[in-house]
């Protein structure tokens, strides 16, 4: 039988997809439709792949991985003058747990533009949460962002000032006096282990939930492909929340060909030790990745949005389960 | 011990040497960074609640608990009374932490106690129970809006948002865990 709800639910994600597509095609952003399976995928240490293998009927097997994101192809193109672009696909992430927020399968959108940085994206995603009021039946996307730090959300609701706390040892001292147990696992500890406990614990569940918020300025200490911001410890980097929910990313993209091959060759060694104490097979790296910026590379921003969470956002939805056809919880 | 990740609501953990009660749990994967599960977690002997957050790889203590049925006798204003209906042994669970239950036990009924080491640490609520409306207004003539609510009052004294169809004297099953109207119950 079907029901009404699917009915419903089919409706409301073909309604979405289309008004995100005619937002960014009325702005001149090209859709790219770039694979999901790859032979190698960038280096990200927290990242799990989905794996499988090609069967050549000759030459042996080929590893191929369901994409994460579709990150390293669309800078590919970026590199190789395609303009502004945008794609609305499917990404894959292995070993995340799946609960309300969730599903190991899931809708990303992502788009980049040139000669652009973090900023402008903070405007153009501002734009493209109002262009979706008419189908917001929860009045949180009109409603006017709420746009701060990183510095200032931890200051104003676990009175943690990150400038002083740059280190890991006072970082930890901190985390312990608002009541946090000291770490147990084998693993060295991170400064962004210990942060992302303090944030997750005290900071993230109390942004505002009835309108978009912006934290920005995130610290330099988490790796990722974000540029520095100048003479500060933080990045230009972003994330939108909207209902309380992680919504977007954002970078003013790293284009420096030593600053990404560090990131590359860190994340690596991060990747190895990893599989290696699992006893896991480590997958294939992209290492040609840092070439793309040997030559010359626009100033580019790229931000990734989750749209399953953005429906959930939408339609008042709590689980992830609710806004998918045919969620893996429902085998699970 | 136990893996973070392996934590459900409803279990007892150690944490600084206390025993908690996990009441919330959920898994975040901040960006791209690891996994994590953000757990509340309440300290049966003091109400004190806690925030945590964990790698879902880093161990946590488990502590093993014992279930008893427990008759609920009375509450003294400080603490609920209970005698355990195998041993008819007598004890009291402080209400700090548990404030919400003097409105949704009725006495002489038997409730399971989850038991640390002779300590209890949280009283079982079955997820849905029947209770008497012994307070309800009638409905205004004409308020005939589709969803239209009122507020009633149970025979344990917990106030709650019925249908305006509902009369006193009436039974309804209500959810223990959201204080909310399921249905009425014919009897």
């Amino acid at each position: 039988m079907f029901r009404e709800t699917q009915r419903a639910l089919i409706k409301s994600r073909s309604a979405l997809l289309k008004q995100l597509r005619s937002f960014f095609d009325a702005r001149g952003y090209l859709e790219v439709d770039t694979p999901l399976l790859a032979p190698a995928l960038l280096p990200e240490a927290h990242i799990t792949p989905f794996s499988t293998q090609f069967l050549h009927p000759f030459a042996g097997n080929y590893p191929l991985y369901l994409i994460p994101s579709p990150e390293v192809y669309m800078k590919r193109l970026l590199s190789h003058g395609s303009g502004d672009i945008y794609q609305i696909n499917r990404c894959f992430r292995n070993e995340e747990q799946v609960g309300r927020e969730h599903n190991p399968e899931f809708t990303m959108l992502e788009w980049y533009t040139l000669d652009a940085d973090y900023l402008d994206s903070l405007k153009t995603a501002q734009e493209l949460l109002a262009y979706l009021a008419p189908l917001d039946t929860q009045g949180i996307c009109s409603r006017p962002a709420e746009v701060m730090t990183v510095q200032e959300a931890c200051m104003k609701h676990a009175g943690l000032d990150l400038e002083k706390a740059q280190s890991i040892s006072e970082i930890t001292e901190q985390a312990v006096l608002l009541g946090l147990t000291p770490p147990t696992s084998n693993d060295a500890v991170t400064w962004e282990e210990i942060f992302n406990r303090v944030f997750l614990s005290f900071v993230e569940p109390e942004l505002p939930k009835d309108r978009p918020c912006f934290l920005k300025d995130y610290p330099s200490q988490i790796p990722c492909l974000a540029k520095e911001k100048p003479g500060t410890p933080w990045k230009e980097r972003w994330e939108l929340y909207l209902g309380g929910r992680e919504l977007a990313n954002c970078y003013s993209e790293e284009t420096d060909p030593d600053a990404v091959y560090n990131f590359c060759s860190s994340s690596a060694r991060a990747i190895a030790k990893k599989t290696q104490s699992q006893g896991t097979e480590t997958p294939e790296l992209d290492l040609q990745f840092p070439k793309l910026y040997e030559s010359p590379h626009p100033p580019c921003s790229g931000t990734a949005l989750g749209v399953d969470r953005l429906l959930m956002a939408l339609t008042g939805t709590q689980d992830i389960g609710g806004v998918i056809l045919f969620p893996l919880s429902d085998i699970l | 011990m136990i893996k973070a990740g392996a934590v459900e609501k409803g279990m007892a953990i150690l944490m600084k040497d206390q025993p908690f009660i996990v009441v919330d749990r959920e898994f975040v994967n901040p960006g791209k960074g690891s996994n994590f599960v953000r757990m509340k977690l309440k300290s049966p002997q003091t109400g004190q609640v806690l925030r945590e957050t964990m790698k879902t790889q880093d161990s946590i203590e488990d502590i093993t608990v014992e279930d008893h049925d427990c008759q609920y006798l009375f509450f003294d204003g400080d603490a609920y009374h209970f005698m355990d209906t195998e041993t008819y042994e007598q004890f009291t669970v402080p209400s700090k932490g548990f404030e919400d239950m003097q409105y949704l036990m009725k006495e002489g009924e038997t409730y399971r106690i989850m038991f640390w080491e002779h300590t209890p640490l949280d009283i079982n609520l079955p997820y849905k129970v029947v209770y008497e409306v012994t307070e309800a207004e009638d409905a205004v003539k004409g308020d005939t809006v589709t969803g239209a609510t009122k507020l009633v009052t149970l025979e344990t004294g917990l106030r709650l948002k019925v249908p305006i169809f509902i009369k006193q004297g009436e039974k309804v099953l209500v959810n223990t865990e959201t204080k909310e109207y399921v249905e009425r119950v014919n009897t």
